[in-house]
Parts: C-alpha cells; structure tokens; sequence
C-alpha cells in the first residue's frame, strides 16, 4: 500500500516537472516563430529580390541594457521598442532587450560588481567624469572613436567623453546646471538671482519675509547634499586655486585651502526647510513646485518631475555665488549620464548599433526632447526649455567651469559628510581633515 | 561608532524585548475566550518584511505623528524621528521590537502553558499575591525560555540590518549606522572592499559567538525543574 502511494506521488512529481519544462520550452518558441514570420516583410542582404530569402529566420540577439536613469523608463522602452522593429527591418535582426533600470542610489554599486565579475550588461551608463577615468583603466570600455555618431556629436561635449584620446561613450546627459530658483517669487519680491555672497544674504532675508524658506533642503538621499560641494568647490577652484586639484593628487593641497566653499553651504543649512533628512528628491520636487522655498540645489534633470508636481511652476537656473567675487559664480558644465559599450559585449554589432541609434539623424531629436535633456548633437533640433536656454546664457558669457574630476570614493566620502554636518556631529575641520584622507587614500589605491 | 550604536542597540533590544515579549505573553494568557486573536494580532508584524514594516513605518513617523501633533496639541510627537539621530535611535527601537515582540511571544506563551497550575495554586494557598507567584513559580518555570529568547535576541540584534536599512538607511552621515550596515557599505559601497568587508564580518560573527557562549553558560547552570 505505502509503496503504492510513493510510487504514485513520484509519478506525479516527475510529470509536474516534466510539465514545467515543457512550458518553458513553449514559452521560447512561440516569439521565435512570430518575429521570423514579420521578418520575411523585408530581409537586408537581398534587397533585390525579398521575395528569395522570405524563409530566412531572423538572428536572436539578446541584450542586455543597464541604465540608471529609472525615471525614464518608459520613454526608452519605447525608443527600445523603436530600434528592435528598424533592426529588424535593416539587418534582420531580432533583438530582445534587457532592460535593467536600478535606482541611482544603487546603480554604481550594482553595475560596479556586475563588471567586476565579468558579468558586464552589452550596454551600461556611467558618469562620464567621475567614472571614465577607471573604467577605462580596468578595461571596461570600447574605443567608439570610428563610429558614425562621434563626428555629429557637439565638439564641447565631445570632450567630455573622451579620454586618452579616444571616444570612449557616447553623451546622453549633458548639463549646465546650478541651482533652481522659483521665477514667480523672485519676481514678486523683486529679486534677481544673486552673484556674490552678500546679495544671496540680503536675498535670503527678503524671502524670510515671506511664508517659503529660502532654500529647499531634501538631505534624505546623500547625493542631495552632495550637490552644494560640487558647486561652491567648482566655484572656488577654478575661480581662486586653479591648480588645486593637480597640488590634492600631489598630497600637497588641502580643503582647508578652499574652506571658502562652506560659507555658502553654512548658508544654505541655516536658512532651508524643516527635517530635510525626511524628505528625498521625489518630496523635494513636490515641495519645490508648490512654492515652499524660493530655491533648491538640484540640476534641471530635476525637471520632469517638479512639472509634474506643478505643471505651471516656472522655475530658472542660476550659478550659485560663493564669495563676494562674482567670477566665483558659475555654472556647472559637465556631460553626466553617458552611454558606453562593453567590451567582452558577445553581439557587439547590435550593441553598437543600438548606441548608433541613440543619436540616429531621425529619431533621437524626439527622445532627447521628450527626456528634457540638452541637445548634445547637431541632429537634436529642438526647442530648449527656458530655464536651458537661461543656464546656456552663463555658459555663452563664460560664466561656468568643467565639472571637477575628483578621485572616487571622495564624492561619497562628501556626501555622508555634508549629512551629519547638518545634523551637527561632524565640525568643519573634521571634514576637512577626513576629506583630505578620503583623497589621499584614492589616490594612493589608484596608483 | 558603529559599534557603539550597535552596542546600545543590543542592550536596548535585549532587555526590551523580551520584558516586553513576557508581559504580552503573559497578559494573553490570562485572557479566558479571546487568547488566539490577540497571539494573531501580536504575531502579525513578524509575518511581514521587516523593509517593508519599516517603510510602513517612515509614513508613520514622518506623515501621521507630526499631523498627529498638529491636532491634538501633544507637541512631543513631532519630532525630527528620521533626521535627529538621538530620536532616530529610538525611532529604529520602536519598529524592531514591533517586529520582533511577536515571536518571542510565542516561546514564551508555549513555555508558560507549561508551568503546572498545582505549583500556581499551591503558592496561592500558602498565601503568595499576583507578583510572588510571578517572581518565584512562573518567571523559574520560564527559565529555558528566557534562555533562548536572549539568546536569539542577542543575536538578531547584534546583526540587524533591515530595520535600520529600511528607516535611516544608517543616516543622517553614519549617525545611525549598525555593524551590519558598515560591512555592507564597505563591501559594495563606494570603496567597494570586499577583503575588508569580510573581514568585518568575520570579527562580528566570532564576537556574536563568544557572547552568545557565555550567556548560554551562565544562564544555563541557573535552570531550574518543577
């Protein structure tokens, strides 16, 4: 009787995983047949007579896609979608995009890992400043510099990925960014955005008078905070100590030397928003757009989502002053968020086409549009939005300077720091002190 | 620094939940007809993620008690919870023992339906009141128990992750940052080293043992049996 009942269920078992095979096996072959039969429309390499290879299978190709721009998701799900049915119809290729979006926070760590254990997505994004310089080094980049997209990309982006003289990725992001002011209020209260130390003081007061706080703080996301270092650090170095960066990798340079930036940041901190530890960039955005402060430290790629929050908010860029010495006031100009390709990629053809098509001559104007990104190639004819136009204006007056090209780790180091700073349990002179180690340290690791 | 939070945190998490687990425990025990709804209600927030536990719990502390302040006039709620790492601190309590209250509840409801009503009613009749028989009939009687829900306390919290994770991600800077969240940071963080990270993980394991050896030991010779 038992055996009876173990030989039943053993029946069993092996059926449902039997069952389970079969389904997968089914699942795999039913989009094989479809896309062959949408394929046979129109075959590359017998253009003249389509009719001939009408029977030939399209070639499978997978691949895989890692970004970290999760807010656009749909939009390149539908450009993706775009390039699989033109690769299609050009090269009978059928493509089968991976797309992995994690969260910006993440995004670093994970792609970081996954390239280190030689399980590199075909596409990835990186930050064309922070990052280029040891991906490069560790060999995780192609050289792109004889594909057709590099002569048509902007000369001034273009050098921003490049490096050791090759192209190494291609441009989606690029910036020219500081901080975003509310236009509405400032205009109400007859303020025009401030150029030295002293007007943002006086501006500050002003806006107190007001129910708004001056400054949007939203330190939840250590980036947030991040932001101000980058600015008034970019400010005070290539206004005041040009060759700073060049003396910190020599060992003989400190932040002491540039302490000038806290004076903006100490600004900020003592004029912002409430419990800024509870609020992220999607709260912050909402809390912007409905005028709770005048002004936030956050680049127009913040964009989309303060007009979704309000789509009437009209919002504009400004340098961020970081001593009485207007030059210091400038923009920040620098090609974040660029597209490379891997290596060890094994359909390194499509992949590339993919990056091709990311600046195609038809189609890429509409999704660098719709991303709200700044045209980065000729091909990109359209309306810039207002507040790109203005931080182009500084730009155009020479008012902004090349994203700085910190070592890694020192950024992080800055955000955390910047983090308890406002929670007071770090001073001054201890960031100082522990950013000159953070720096050390890299720059000794990197040798 | 870590290590400091997270010895505060162990201290506090050890003593905490398990008093807390033993009142409950014992408190539905004495209940006569509703015992199994209230052991579901307690138990409940051990069935869910502790990630997801603590975002329910983010709403709680940034949205509802500061709205909470605002309507009934108790001002002492609305506090930075997440942001000021001394509320923080109590604010990471507070969802690990709603997490964790629950099972040890259980331990300790099974251990306390074991203690034999004749010893209870015995020390009643020779006059002891509520507390005594507590103290020196239940509380002996439980003693396996308590063994393991320290044991198990001591080692969940020397450990936690998730909690802290999920409310403070270890911020503001690493105020709130536990052993746990440090290795992690050194493993994939920026620095991304996995040696060090090991390491770390390595002491804190060989630490965790030592303690939780010695406290089987010394709680172990004090057992008692009916």
């Amino acid at each position: 009787m038992k055996k009876a009942l173990y030989a039943a269920s053993s029946m069993t078992l092996a059926a449902a995983m039997l069952a389970g095979c079969g389904g997968n096996g089914n699942d795999n072959a039913s989009p094989s047949v479809a896309p062959s039969g949408s394929a046979s429309a129109s075959t590359p390499d017998t253009q003249a007579s389509p009719s001939a290879s009408a029977q030939e299978p399209a070639r499978k190709v997978e691949l895989k896609v890692f970004m970290s721009l999760p807010r656009f998701k749909d939009q390149f799900d539908k450009y993706f979608a775009q390039f699989k049915a033109k690769e299609l119809a050009d090269k009978n290729v059928d493509v089968t995009i991976k797309l992995e979006m994690p969260n910006s926070d993440q995004a670093g760590q994970i792609l970081k890992t996954r390239l280190s254990s030689n399980d590199a997505p075909d596409l990835f994004t990186l930050h064309a400043i922070a990052d280029i310089p040891t991906f490069y080094k560790a060999g995780y980049l192609s050289d792109l510099s004889d594909q057709p997209y590099v002569p048509k990309v902007y000369e001034s982006v273009r050098k921003t990925v490049t490096y050791d003289g090759k192209v190494v990725a291609l441009p989606l992001e690029s910036l020219s960014w500081g901080y975003l002011y509310n236009k509405k209020m400032f205009a109400e209260l007859g303020i025009a955005p401030p150029q030295t130390l002293d007007d943002m003081k006086a501006a500050v007061e002003k806006i107190k008078t007001t129910k708004a706080a001056p400054f949007e703080l939203s330190f939840q996301e250590s980036w947030i905070p991040q932001l101000m270092m980058a600015l008034s650090l970019g400010g005070v170095v290539t206004s005041a100590h040009s060759d700073w960066i060049e003396k910190m990798n020599k060992g003989e340079a400190s932040y002491a030397d540039v302490q000038d930036v806290f004076n903006i940041i100490d600004l900020i901190m003592a004029n912002g928003t409430a419990k800024p530890f509870e609020v992220g960039s999607a709260a912050g955005s909402t809390d912007f757009a409905n005028g709770k402060a005048a002004m936030w430290v956050m680049g127009p790629w913040q964009a989309e989502t303060i007009l979704k929050a309000n789509p009437d908010m009209e919002f504009g860029v400004a340098p961020l002053p970081v001593s009485n010495d207007p030059a210091g006031t400038m923009i920040n100009l620098a090609t974040s968020t660029s597209l490379a390709v891997s290596p060890t990629s094994k359909n390194k053809d499509v992949a590339l086409d993919l990056l091709n098509y990311m600046l195609d001559d038809n189609d890429s104007s509409a999704l660098f549009e719709e991303l709200k990104f700044n045209p980065v190639a000729e091909m990109h004819k359209y309306d810039t939005f207002p507040w790109i136009t203005e931080a182009s204006s500084y730009v155009a007056q020479g008012k902004a300077y090349l994203d700085l090209s910190l070592p890694s780790g020192v950024t992080d180091e800055t955000a955390k720091l910047l983090q308890s700073y406002y929670a007071k349990s770090v001073t001054k002179e201890q960031i100082i002190k522990t950013l000159d180690r953070t720096w050390a340290n890299a720059v000794k690791n990197s040798k | 620094m870590p290590s400091f939070f997270t010895l505060k945190y162990v201290l506090f998490m050890v003593v905490l939940q398990n008093a807390l687990a033993i009142l409950v425990a014992v408190l539905i025990e004495s209940r006569a007809k509703t015992k199994a709804f209230f052991r579901t209600i307690f138990f409940m927030p051990n069935m869910l993620s502790m990630i997801i536990g603590g975002f329910m719990w983010m709403f709680v502390f940034t949205r509802v008690l500061p709205d909470l302040a605002v309507r009934t006039g108790l001002s002492f709620l609305d506090r930075s919870w997440i942001g000021d790492p001394s509320f923080s601190f109590y604010a990471i309590l507070i969802v690990s023992l709603w997490g964790g209250v629950g099972y040890l509840m259980v331990i300790y409801i099974a251990a306390l339906q074991g203690v034999p009503s004749s010893l209870k009613e015995a020390a009643a009749i020779d006059g002891a009141g509520v507390w005594q028989r507590f103290r020196y009939i239940t509380l002996p009687m439980i003693y396996p128990a308590l063994t393991i829900g320290i044991f198990l306390t001591l080692n969940s919290s020397f450990k936690v992750f998730d909690a802290v994770f999920a409310l403070t991600g270890g911020g503001p800077g690493r105020e709130t940052q536990v052993i746990a969240l440090n290795i992690f940071e050194e493993a994939f963080g920026f620095s991304n080293r996995y040696g060090y990270a090991s390491a770390k993980a390595m002491i804190l394991f060989l630490i965790v043992l030592v303690i939780t050896i010695v406290q089987l030991r010394l709680m172990k010779r004090r057992e008692v049996e009916a």
